[in-house]
């Protein structure tokens, strides 16, 4: 059985979407770990990480949630690892998740250092695992050779062996540039350069929806456009008149945060270039503010937050892949079959 | 001017005699001059038809006044016959009580004039004052009425009525037909126009006073020299705000012993910045505020000015009722049906005693007749079976109270009827409250009119007679009322709960933190669930087995004020297992949201699940002061709405009172074969809460949301709790 352990240089690179599209393309019953869990979801009482719900959701694995991911880094991983061991508790896990499987895909949390303080990181799983590592590289293309070579070193001292760097979310305009760039470099150090993926736009983008689950907050208006694509987000700060001045606060699907009392700056921003509006503390305008919210079909969100805390924790947000995401699914198999010799790398 | 008892004017009402009236009321009122003048001067008197000021001198004179009257005005010689005088300092002698007739402009200074030539008692007509935003004209006239130990009332009045003195110092309605009942309006022209109802309805008035503006005499004062006025039996109140809620609240507290009191209320008073925040804030409007208030002093509030009268008639007219209980006679079963219904709106108990009514009132009907109550005489019933079922019901020391009803039939004489109730009503010398009823057309008419006349308030609806009926029992119930004093709670700590305030004042805080909250509710003697806090996973499982599954998780960190948004509360945690889990998702929760969040621990809480969710709090209202808040939590506060509000403080028996106002009482009470929750310890908790409200100043709003009603016995516990305290600056 293959075991291809799927990590990068930083967080967000697309690890998941990786990983994702090469089990699509597979052809092959695909196992699935992420040792460190990342990004934690509380479902009827059990915790589980996103990432493994959407492999187990759309690959159809058959295993508990719960199983694929040993822990988050916390508390309890510290003790389950303490109880049994890392090594027993890792491999156990492995061959659990992995029965009857012919290639097993283990997705680290973040980038290929997390997990070191509990000897999770990519290189000491891909030892403890006997597998091959898939760096996935993404970011500043000055900085993508830096922080590869740095990567690979670090594996190599480590004693694990990689697979090969997927170079991700590339402009189409840049990528031949890109690739003259890095090619050598990589062909340098020995470095294989497994494939380099195009950016693909759908795969981010934000929606009221998302910020609706990830503030907790309360819909108060517009549902029926909770699914409109937000492109930009503005801190409503300033007065109606200075905004309407500026050339963000035309632009379309735009995404308003202010105080629940700013009363002048909801009304300018009620127009069908806004994609929703957060009001803080949670305040709320007028009803009448509110209908006209509801029939523009302007989400309204309220949080308890004040306005910085709100723009803070929106700043951090990222668009997620989610297993009702079905348009997403063949999108990603399309570009990394384009995009990787997947029947080399397995 | 405050004259002791004693003086030349005034004959002490009889019940001084048994002092039955507090000493505050037992002086001789400022407002004696406003009533029983001996010469009443009109500023601005005028010999233009028409005009206020020719209004005001022809209803004086023609109205019967038996005093001097003056009128002033620099371009007359005479007004309406009477020598007319140029200014005030050309009165013989100072008037008792000087009209200003004058524009606003003009008003003060006059005022003053007259003051400096004596005057001590004034009524100020003109508007233009403070309900046109000159505020400024009113605080003036205030201060110079002060100057001279003057009392004014108005502006922006109609004056004033006095049956007592034949003196109809308004400008309103003629022919004013003397009675037991006072009117107090604070609006002029539905005052008049409410002077004009009592005509239409046969109800003599004992006094008429239009308040205005208020600038110096309040509702306050009037009621009060109604209240202690003898010739009054009944006060009328048409109000729409006040400035001193919680002093009205005293004066109708004490005068509604005495005498009843119906009001109006409209419109609603501002209501202050503070009490906006929390539930408790914005459920309790004002209009809500002050009807609770009203009816907490015993005054009857009536929601129309139909209801208003026709419980007036009543009041003013007949005995209230001994006991609980009526007999309904009628000639229909419809209408008879009807006013059980109303009964049971109007809580009016039904007298149910088959046997003895069969027995007793059988001979009045035929076979077919229902000797049961309503007792139903049928169609066949004339004046004989009518005076017959009225002479046993009133001779009956086991009935209380009768309600008459009659449908017009077609050969039925009604005048007929009703002189076989007023002889019937005669013959027990009215010791039994009687209300009557015909419904019909033009044909009954007059035997209406016979019955008001003789004293037997008769209505065009059986509702309308039940409701009258409502009042007297409402009245009836308010004297039975034995005064009790709110709960002193000496185990509470004031001391303790007033330097945990201090300290959050040094630091500016208006919002107290959740530990602050729960000191002083358990200084105040309220229970909790049994938590504690724990500094790691081993700690919280310890914990969560130390107090019992199924617990509840929180996160405690200082940097984490919304707990729920972080994802950091966990609930119904049933076993070591879901405790470790929990415990982990609300780190990686926190975690993910914010990185770098301090940390303390959690706090593990028993987790309350037989209980009821309700709702416990109280605001305070710029007019009445703290007004407690209880009702039903979740999601009955948000969507239904279903909370009572009390002005603090109460007393026990107002207590259960609130706790029943409440829609969803059944709830608590033990609806579907359910058990009862602590009915006791919710009472004791609003009264601890009641205590707190009113000796902790700098507390301006507490709101328990949830507050879980366990069952009986088992006490009630504060889950969660916000309180808003006053900032430095703002202390009163």
């Amino acid at each position: 059985m293959k075991k291809l352990i799927v990590t990068s240089t930083r967080t967000y690179g697309g690890k998941t979407a990786i990983g994702m599209g090469i089990a699509l393309n597979s052809g092959r019953k695909v196992g699935y770990l992420k040792p460190v869990g990342d990004r934690p979801v509380y479902e009827k009482k059990k915790l589980i990480d996103l990432d493994v719900k959407l492999f187990v959701d759309w690959l159809d694995i058959g295993h508990e949630l719960e199983e694929c991911c040993l822990g988050f880094e916390d508390e309890g991983l510290t003790s389950t690892i303490e109880k049994q061991g890392l090594a027993p508790a890792l491999c156990q896990r492995m061959e659990m998740v992995s029965k009857d499987s012919e290639l097993a895909i283990i997705e680290t949390g973040r980038n290929y250092s997390f997990g070191g303080s509990f000897s999770l990181d990519s290189g000491s799983l891909a030892k403890e695992l006997d597998s091959e590592i898939i760096l996935v590289a993404e970011g500043d293309p000055n900085l993508i050779i830096d922080k590869v070579l740095a990567a690979s070193r670090t594996f190599k001292t480590q004693g694990a062996g990689l697979a090969g760097v997927v170079v991700n979310k590339i402009k189409e305009d840049e990528m031949d540039d890109l690739k003259s760039q890095i090619k050598p470099a990589f062909d340098k150090e020995g470095i294989k350069l497994l494939g380099m993926v195009p950016y693909i736009p759908q795969l981010d983008v934000m929606t009221a929806s998302l910020v609706l689950e990830k503030l907790h907050a309360k819909l108060v208006a517009g549902s029926k456009g909770i699914d409109k694509k937000i492109d930009s987000v503005l801190v409503g700060a300033l007065s109606a008149d200075a905004a309407m001045k500026m050339a963000a606060f035309q632009t379309q699907n735009k995404m308003l945060i202010t105080g629940g009392d700013r009363v002048d700056l909801i009304i300018v921003s009620l127009t069908a270039e806004t994609s929703g509006l957060v009001l803080t503390n949670n305040i709320l305008p007028h009803p009448r503010v509110l209908a006209k919210a509801e029939q523009l079909d302007i989400p309204v969100l309220s949080v308890p937050m004040d306005t910085f805390t709100t723009a803070k924790m929106v700043e951090h947000m990222v668009a997620e892949i989610r297993p009702e995401d079905e348009e997403k699914r063949a999108l990603i198999a399309e570009k990394v079959k384009n995009s990787i010799d997947i029947d080399a790398l397995i | 001017m405050v004259k002791w008892m004693g003086s030349k004017k005034r004959t002490p009402p009889k019940f001084y005699i048994f002092n039955l009236i507090p000493f505050w009321m037992r002086i001789d009122h400022a407002l004696d001059d406003l009533f029983t003048p001996e010469s009443v001067a009109v500023v601005g008197a005028s010999a233009k038809e028409g005009s206020i000021g020719y209004n005001l001198v022809r209803n004086i004179v023609e109205g019967g006044y038996a005093g001097k009257v003056f009128p002033v005005n620099p371009k007359y010689d005479e007004v309406h016959g009477l020598k007319c005088f140029k200014s005030t300092a050309d009165l013989p002698h100072p008037a008792d009580l000087t009209i200003m007739a004058v524009h606003a402009d003009i008003s003060n200074s006059m005022i003053e004039e007259a003051c400096k030539n004596g005057a001590r008692t004034f009524i100020n007509i003109a508007s233009g004052f403070g309900e046109v935003g000159r505020r400024d004209l009113e605080i003036k006239m205030r201060e110079i009425v002060r100057k001279y130990g003057a009392r004014v009332l108005g502006p922006n009045v109609f004056g004033v009525y006095s049956a007592r003195a034949s003196l109809n110092a308004t400008f309103g309605l003629r022919n004013v037909v003397p009675g037991n009942v006072g009117l107090i309006s604070q609006s002029g022209a539905l005052g008049i126009a409410l002077m004009g109802m009592t005509q239409n309805q046969g109800i003599g008035l004992s006094a008429v006073i239009s308040i205005g503006n208020k600038a110096d005499i309040s509702e306050c004062e009037a009621l009060e020299y109604l209240g202690a006025d003898d010739r009054t039996k009944a006060i009328f109140l048409y109000i729409e705000g006040t400035k001193d809620g919680r002093r009205l609240m005293e004066v109708a507290s004490e005068v509604s012993k005495i005498k009843p009191i119906v009001a109006i209320k409209s419109g609603s008073s501002v209501r202050g910045a503070l009490a906006a925040a929390s539930h408790t804030g914005s459920l309790a409007g004002s209009d809500k505020i002050f009807t609770t208030a009203l009816e907490q002093a015993g005054v009857l509030r009536a929601l129309n000015l139909n209801d208003g009268f026709n419980w007036l008639r009543a009041l003013s007219q007949l005995p209230i009722p001994g006991a609980e209980g009526v007999v309904v006679v009628t000639n229909g079963g419809g209408i008879g049906v009807m006013s059980t219904d109303s009964a049971e709106r109007y809580r009016v108990k039904m007298l149910d005693n088959r046997d003895l009514f069969e027995k007793m009132f059988r001979k009045t009907m035929p076979d077919y007749g229902n000797a049961s109550n309503p007792i139903d005489i049928t169609g066949q019933g004339k004046n004989k079976e009518y005076g017959m079922a009225f002479d046993i019901a009133l001779d009956e020391p086991k009935i209380p109270a009768i309600v008459g009803l009659y449908c017009q039939t077609a050969d039925g004489k009604p005048m007929e009827i009703a002189k076989a109730a007023i002889d019937s009503a005669a013959r027990s010398q009215h010791r039994k409250p009687i209300t009557f009823s015909m419904v019909g057309g033009k044909g009954i008419r007059d035997a209406m009119d016979e019955l008001n006349q003789a004293g037997i308030p008769c209505y065009g609806s059986p509702d309308e007679a039940m409701s009258a009926m409502g009042a007297l029992y409402k009245r009836h119930r308010r004297l039975l009322e034995e005064k009790e004093e709110p709960v002193v709670f000496n185990d509470i700590n004031l001391n303790a709960i007033q330097s945990i305030i201090d300290r959050a004042k040094e630091v500016g805080a208006t919002n107290l933190i959740e530990s602050d909250c729960n000191e002083i509710l358990r200084l105040t003697g309220l229970q909790f669930p049994k938590s504690g806090v724990a500094g790691n996973l081993d700690e919280a499982v310890a914990l969560a087995q130390k107090i019992g599954f199924p617990v509840a998780m929180k996160v405690l960190s200082p940097d984490i004020i919304h707990k729920t948004e972080f994802g950091a509360v966990r609930l119904d945690l049933e076993d070591e297992h879901e405790v470790r889990v929990a415990y982990e998702s609300i780190m990686a929760s926190v975690r993910s949201k914010m990185r770098n969040a301090r940390i303390e621990g959690v706090i593990v809480t028993e987790m309350i699940c037989e209980a009821t969710e309700t709702i416990l709090g109280f605001s305070e209202d710029p007019s009445f002061g703290p007004v407690l808040m209880f009702g039903m939590g979740g999601i009955y506060v948000e969507v239904l709405k279903d909370v009572a509000f009390r002005v603090a403080p109460i007393s026990g028996r107002e207590v259960m009172k609130m706790i029943r106002d409440i829609t969803s009482y059944p709830i608590l009470a033990g609806a579907r074969g359910k058990d009862f929750r602590d009915i006791d310890g919710i009472s004791d908790a609003i009264s601890r809460i009641s205590y707190l409200a009113t000796q902790v100043d700098d507390l301006v709003e507490l709101d328990i949301n949830p507050f879980m009603a366990l069952d009986k016995g088992m006490g009630c516990k504060v889950v969660d709790s916000r309180m808003t305290i006053r900032p430095k600056e703002m202390k009163s």
